[in-house]
């Protein structure tokens, strides 16, 4: 009897020996996953903390743009670690960059610089320049440039650029150099084709990104400028005014006049204008950009319209034709595509751009600093 | 000990009654029913947690990997539409600085995922890697500059006890 109680107690020790080992293991497993969750975390915020270096940079030099040359020492952020940001005109391997290119180099760490646990590092190139002939085309996509639907139903008068490929027939866009007419070139228009002697389209990678105004400084003129056609209200537009369909001002010049410069109409939204409309000014589409920087929003046209002024988009820019008078009468800026489909007319103004270039130069609204490339680090560089 | 006195003493010995040895069986019977149901439980236990943190585990590395490349890459190195629509696959350029120009230098050797017998592989030129295994299925779509990505990993357990687990993430596009 002794000996069978005896045996019921070794069998009571082998069965938690084994539920100790099972427990032992998922223990030991949940702590595994537990450390590599923190660093995962750890990794996220010094990835954080590496995004807030590159905005600080960003932020000191829309004022010190060449001289701003990083932090002078680690910023800690409470709770989190600290971060560093430098700023130098040079690649990694030591060869300058163009002209007004800046490198910034953001690190984060977690806990700190002196001891490091987890290490996340961004490389931005920014660039602070005009480009060359920004006022001079009708139309100007930092992406493709698409033309589709019947040959010849669209008519573009004036230069065009892209940035990355063309697709669909060119052969109408043409422009007038102003070089007096010839019996061989009795118009003297630049075509595309056939046997332009010039290029009406050119192809130019290095627009891309599309220029990014100061857009606080053009919201400032669009605050102040009252719009007649909606009593006691200015030319920002919501996206609330745009699905009631609030009227747009229906000329370039602000108040008509030229010595005012022109209206300057900021989109808050994805725009859309269709049906019998008149609308003039230089329209800003940017969306929410003060709250939501990253949103791409896009331009689209379509129905019986007549554009009085230049349009630029951080988004795409369609000109959907269908059946209606389509015409822009000034130039179009995107920073995506623009597709051209069906029929229509763009004519480039020289007046409007050089009304709006005026307006940019006073205002101060170009250029901002803008990212061209940003890319992160997997060899992690201390500088 | 003489042999009377040992015939005594085993004529004293009491041996167990049927009724003690039936009561006897049932109750070990119990207790070992009742252990054994303990142990299968806990081996469940471990192999459904195990599952678990394996399939995180995996999500976590391979989502952690997609994610920082497609931050690196712009609207327009990227083979997704602006439509909100999930693929299967995507590719994509990455950036590597600026040329002398002043125009972006994207690195010319496409980074590609895909899912394949259960694996996401990333490939880059002629590097192909496993980036995360026993995926049931890999998802892309893009709005805008926002692309969202999920996986959704799934295992047996050795009782064939099926086990998935999914993990979703939204990437900006950094360049344009």
């Amino acid at each position: 009897m002794r000996n069978n109680k005896g045996s019921i107690l070794i069998a009571a020790y082998g069965v938690l020996f084994v539920l100790l080992i099972i427990g032992g293991m998922l223990f030991n497993r949940t702590v595994f996953e537990k450390k590599f969750y923190d660093r995962d975390q750890e990794s996220q915020m010094a990835f954080g903390l590496a995004e807030a270096g590159v905005d600080k940079a960003l932020s000191a030099m829309k004022s010190a743009y060449l001289s701003y040359a990083g932090t002078t020492s680690p910023v800690a952020v409470v709770g989190t670690g600290e971060y560093e940001a430098k700023v130098s005109d040079t690649n990694r391997d030591g060869s300058s960059l163009p002209t007004n290119f800046r490198r910034i180099v953001a690190t984060g760490y977690i806990p700190s610089r002196a001891q490091p646990r987890v290490t996340r590092q961004i490389e931005a190139i920014v660039k602070k320049t005009l480009p060359n002939n920004f006022f001079d085309y009708a139309l100007y996509t930092a992406e493709d440039l698409r033309f589709s639907g019947q040959n010849l139903a669209y008519d573009v008068e004036g230069k065009a650029i892209y940035a990355n490929t063309p697709s669909g027939d060119l052969s109408d866009i043409c422009y007038d150099n102003n070089d007096p007419p010839t019996p061989d070139d009795p118009t003297d228009d630049v075509c595309s084709s056939p046997e332009g002697s010039e290029p009406a389209v050119t192809h130019d990678p290095s627009i891309s990104p599309l220029l990014r105004f100061v857009f606080s400084a053009l919201r400032a003129v669009a605050a102040s400028q009252s719009n007649p056609n909606t009593v006691n209200r200015n030319n920002i537009y919501t996206a609330e005014d745009l699905k009631k369909k609030r009227p747009f001002p229906s000329t370039f010049y602000y108040n008509e006049n030229p010595a005012n410069g022109p209206n300057v109409v900021y989109v808050e939204g994805a725009m859309a204008l269709s049906g019998g409309d008149v609308v003039g000014g230089l329209f800003l589409v940017v969306g929410n950009v003060t709250e939501n920087p990253e949103v791409a929003v896009d331009s689209t046209v379509g129905g019986n319209i007549t554009i009085d002024g230049a349009i630029y988009t951080r988004g795409e820019f369609t000109l959907n034709g269908g059946g209606g008078e389509l015409n822009i009468t000034g130039g179009v800026w995107a920073g995506g595509d623009i597709l051209v489909d069906g029929g229509g007319t763009v004519e480039y103004s020289r007046e409007y751009m050089d009304a709006i270039a005026s307006l940019i130069n006073e205002t101060g609204a170009a250029p901002a600093p803008q990212i061209v490339s940003w890319k992160e680090n997997e060899d992690i560089e201390i500088i | 000990m003489s042999g009377v006195t040992k015939a005594r003493a085993l004529k004293a010995e009491k041996g167990f009654s049927l009724i003690e040895i039936v009561i006897v069986f049932f109750v070990s019977l119990l207790l070992i029913g009742g252990l054994f149901a303990t142990l299968s439980s806990s081996r469940n236990t471990w192999h459904r947690a195990d599952a678990q943190i394996m399939l995180q585990e995996e999500l976590r590395r391979g989502m952690r990997q997609i994610v920082r490349d497609l931050r690196q890459s712009g609207t327009s190195q990227i083979s997704l539409p602006d439509n909100g629509l999930n693929y299967t696959s995507v590719s994509f350029n990455v950036t590597d600085g600026v040329l002398s120009s002043g125009a972006v230098d994207w690195n010319s050797d496409e980074v590609f995922y895909n899912l394949s017998a259960g694996q996401v592989l990333r490939t880059q030129g002629a590097d192909t890697r496993v980036i995360a295994n026993k995926v049931g299925s890999a998802n892309f779509s893009r709005s805008g500059r926002v692309v969202n990505v999920y996986l959704q990993c799934q295992t047996q357990t050795p009782s064939n006890q099926v086990y998935s687990a999914n993990l979703n993430s939204s990437v900006v596009l950094r360049n344009e």
